[in-house]
């Protein structure tokens, strides 16, 4: 029998808790943006915001309930015990979540043209230079 | 049993991907490599079309795609060929970010994704979007399809290629522009290149008239010209291709 949906976004609830929690809130579009940078995962704000949006029990801006922020304020307060990380705060609250490894090749398509065009020179310079960094 | 499956991949229309998973599917059979078809464009069914026995996964929701990796881990086809449809990138990539790779790993099944790139920009921004989502978790042959013309400079002259390359080492396969007139009757009619090739008395084995064009000696013999062209660039990656 399949198992029941469950979103992707649940092991990353913590921070986009504290995202949404800050003053004004953290569009969604820039969440989707943070989420893809950290640990790759490709996700349409779309999907943040109905994960959001079913999280925050009828709150006209939607954040996360109370009974959730808590827990994010409580993650909060354990990451503040002891020696803080540089960049406190959403970094600390990240390293709660479970680190994906970095992806190898990165690459955010944005609305607009964003590829890099290089002379052929530079091309074979940036390949030799891959193939010597292997070796 | 080991299986492979190979999909097409990359969110705009038009590259020639259904044209590349055609070529491939019927060098495989003339390598006596019988693949299971699966057609996933749910909107022009473009591989059924030309394959009728091709089976059809409607997509409704992003589960439908299970069916991929369940047909996998049957075990009961080697090889596995699905032909994704253009515009489903969003959620066919958030698919294949819950793809248990390793486990699958463990279980013998592999993954070679098929790209199509043209002349246009977009081709080569959808399929690095695709490479960003799967990174080495697959292995990459991309196929330089000339249909607009020759110069590719995103794919050819950009630094996020040129890493792509370095970092995957895709194999490549160009696939050179064919005469509109041919392209055009053998999409009409569903015919495949091979089919052409291996009708008589212009009448193909699915029992269908080749038509006027397709019928003259000459244009089989550019058809045949233009098969063996590609086919000589599967056969380097035959061990890639074929089942173990």
């Amino acid at each position: 029998m399949p198992k029941p949906y469950q979103s992707k976004l649940i092991a990353y609830e913590a921070e986009i808790a504290a995202l949404r929690a800050t003053r004004p809130p953290t569009p969604y579009a820039r969440i989707a943006e943070i989420l893809c940078e950290r640990y790759a995962l490709s996700v349409h704000r779309d999907t943040i915001h109905s994960f959001v949006r079913v999280r925050s029990h009828g709150m006209k801006v939607f954040c996360f309930a109370p009974q959730v922020e808590t827990v994010c304020l409580d993650l909060k307060r354990k990451t503040s015990v002891g020696p803080k990380p540089s960049g406190v705060g959403l970094s600390a609250l990240s390293s709660t979540t479970d680190p994906r490894p970095a992806p190898k090749f990165n690459y955010i398509p944005s609305d607009r043209y964003n590829l890099t065009r290089l002379t052929t020179e530079q091309v074979d310079a940036m390949e030799r230079q891959f193939h010597e960094g292997e070796n | 049993m080991a299986s492979k499956v190979l999909f097409t991949a990359g969110a705009k229309g038009g590259t020639g991907k259904s044209t590349a998973a055609r070529l491939l599917i019927t060098f495989l059979r003339q390598n006596n490599a019988d693949p299971l078809l699966l057609d996933l464009d749910d909107e022009s069914s473009t591989l059924s079309r030309f394959f009728p026995e091709a089976q059809r996964v409607t997509i409704k929701k992003k589960s439908s795609h299970d069916v991929l990796v369940e047909q996998a881990i049957s075990g009961t086809h080697p090889l596995i060929l699905a032909d994704l449809k253009a515009g489903t990138g969003r959620e066919v990539l958030d698919w294949w970010l819950d793809v248990p790779f390793e486990e699958l790993q463990a279980m013998a099944v592999t993954f070679v994704c098929f790209g199509s790139i043209t002349s246009s920009p977009d081709s080569v921004q959808s399929f690095l979007t695709w490479v960003a989502a799967l990174q080495d978790r697959v292995s990459y042959v991309v196929f330089k399809n000339l249909k607009d013309g020759e110069y590719l400079p995103d794919y050819e002259q950009t630094a996020e290629a040129a890493q792509f390359r370095s970092l995957f080492c895709p194999h490549h396969v160009v696939v050179p522009r064919l005469d509109e007139e041919y392209q055009t009757e053998l999409e009409r009619l569903n015919l495949t290149i091979a089919e052409v090739l291996d009708s008589s008395d212009g009448i193909s084995a699915r029992r269908k008239d080749l038509g006027p064009i397709l019928s003259r000696l000459l244009v089989r013999a550019r058809l045949r010209s233009y098969q063996r062209r590609i086919y000589e660039q599967f056969d380097p990656i035959r061990a890639l291709l074929l089942p173990e």
